[in-house]
């Protein structure tokens, strides 16, 4: 039995491989139709990446602060801060303290010798403040009615109010990005499947013929469907060497040629992801040219 | 061992409104160990007989039993082992086209579980046995009619079935190569399998002088043990 099965396993090893590079043309056209597929699978699986980066950075930078009456003493702003960590779902707090936020301005205008002549008049004039950044706008207009109602009394500014429609926008647009995103992921992935599959059904209709000659002669469906699944795991894996090949040069190319701003090195990233890349053009590959071959044979052997 | 029980083959209209009749109330045994000749014209339906013994097509009505077993009625596994005792050499060759002449023959044997020693054995002597071995490594559209006939020949012959069904296997070839194949046909038959030839060839079915059906319009129209080509 297991001598049969070994047996059985090297032909259709044989038999597909044989297939393959005897029909040259066909399996050329397979694998350039299965690497564009593999490719575009991979180009959104790294754009979405880079993306949610992208978005979760402008996100980030869409934040409110809280400006403090200056009579207001420090531990009733740490605890009013701890009190918005624990009750609103904010990224992240950070409290600028009056000594801090006149630091930065000197840091900032140091070199503006009127403003620090002034400066030098008055005591420190800063407020100090708490920057809040969330992953929701309308978290900002919670803590900003939150602390208007209930701490109206130490707050001397919000900048929400003047900001409110900017950071509205800035998250419709990326919650619109993502589901932009999202919709043109499923037509290509449409696309490419039918591509595919309509590629390989053209290409076995052609061996329709041979199959039925193959089971004239006594072969058993699973004889026959092994040679055709060795055949296109072949033209998959094949396919996703070619795609790997490609998209290493493609990234290569572009820090040379374009660098995105907001952080992110396309190239670096692109070296970040490699082990998933890889792994996600051979399983794609594998399954896509496995799963056609097994679908179209299937109907002839019906 | 083989029955066609009242097998009638009727194909629907497409370009004219008429259906067309291939066979019509066909019945016959042929035991085994039986050398028949299927005799008639060109359209008569023998091949469509032949396809129809391999389960390659379904009769309209009737039945066609194999050692009692009812053909159609088979699961695909149990078609596939059944089709394996059967060796056919088909009118058109079916060769696979990707796939050398010993390729195509030893196709015949690697199906069927042979072992690869037992492949490397016997493929080289039914080539020889055809006198294909100077094109044992030429694909198909390489060869010519004749000597794609031979290799259909001798893939129906490598995995020793039980049954060989000929249909026109000498429509190709020459007089010194036809006379050959009959020559092997006999041999296998004297050796005791059943060999059913479907020709239109009147010399070969008057020289081997062996049972011959006769279709004609569809239907039977003679059965003799010892018969001539009569129409």
């Amino acid at each position: 039995m297991k001598k049969r099965f070994i047996n059985s396993t090297r032909r259709a090893l044989r038999l597909g491989w044989k297939n393959f590079y005897r029909e040259s043309g066909l399996s050329f056209v397979a694998v350039f139709v299965l690497m564009i597929t593999i490719s575009i699978a991979v180009l959104l699986f790294l754009l979405s990446g880079v993306v949610e980066i992208i978005i979760s950075d402008i996100e980030q930078k869409a934040d409110i602060t809280i400006d403090f009456q200056t009579t207001i003493p420090e531990e009733r702003i740490l605890e009013l801060k701890e009190d918005l960590e624990d009750n609103f779902e904010v990224n992240n707090i950070e409290y600028i303290s009056r000594d801090e936020a006149m630091t930065i301005f000197i840091q900032r205008f140091g070199d503006r010798r009127s403003l620090m002549e002034s400066l030098e008049e008055v005591d420190n004039p800063f407020p100090a403040s708490l920057n809040i950044s969330a992953d929701d706008s309308f978290v900002y207009r919670e803590i900003a009615d939150y602390l208007e109602r209930d701490h109206g009394g130490m707050i001397y500014s919000i900048d929400f109010a003047n900001r409110e429609e900017i950071i509205a926008g800035i998250f419709t647009a990326t919650e619109n990005i993502r589901r932009g995103g999202l919709i043109v992921a499923i037509i290509l992935s449409i696309v490419a499947i039918s591509l595919v599959y309509n590629t390989i059904k053209l290409a076995i209709y052609g061996l329709r013929e041979e199959i039925k000659v193959m089971r004239l002669v006594g072969s058993s469906n699973l004889f026959i469907r092994s040679s055709f699944i060795v055949q296109g795991a072949l033209v998959g894996c094949f396919a996703a060497f070619t795609s790997l090949v490609a998209l290493s040069l493609l990234g290569f190319l572009i820090p040379q040629t374009y660098n995105i701003t907001l952080e992110v090195n396309l190239y670096e990233y692109f070296l970040e992801m490699l082990p998933i890349v890889v792994a996600l053009q051979f399983a794609v590959g594998f399954l896509m040219g496995v799963g056609s071959s097994l679908v179209v044979v299937g109907r002839y052997l019906k | 061992m083989i029955f066609f029980n009242n097998i009638t083959k009727i194909y629907p209209p497409y370009f004219t409104k008429k259906e067309n009749i291939v066979l019509k109330d066909i019945s016959f045994k042929v035991e085994k160990g039986e050398f028949v000749s299927i005799v008639g014209r060109s359209g008569a339906g023998k091949t469509t007989l032949f396809n129809i013994f391999l389960g390659d097509e379904k009769p309209t009505k009737g039945d066609v039993f194999f050692d009692g077993q009812n053909i159609h009625k088979l699961s695909a596994g149990k078609a596939c082992l059944l089709r394996r005792r059967i060796g056919t050499i088909f009118q058109d060759y079916k060769l696979l086209p990707t796939k050398t002449v010993y390729e195509n023959i030893a196709y015949a044997m690697e199906v069927t579980g042979a072992s690869d020693k037992d492949v490397e054995r016997y493929v080289p002597e039914v080539l020889d046995a055809v006198g294909l071995v100077k094109q044992a490594l030429h694909f198909p559209h390489q060869i010519s009619g004749g000597e794609k006939q031979r290799t259909a020949i001798a893939r129906a012959l490598i995995h020793d079935p039980e049954v060989i069904l000929a249909d026109e296997p000498t429509g190709d070839l020459d007089p010194y190569h036809t006379r050959e194949v009959l020559k092997l046909l006999l041999k296998l038959n004297s050796s005791g399998t059943t060999v059913i030839l479907a020709t239109h060839d009147k010399e070969i079915v008057n020289e081997l002088g062996r049972r011959v059906i006769t279709l004609k319009d569809s239907k039977i129209v003679g059965d003799s043990q010892q018969g001539r080509f009569i129409l």
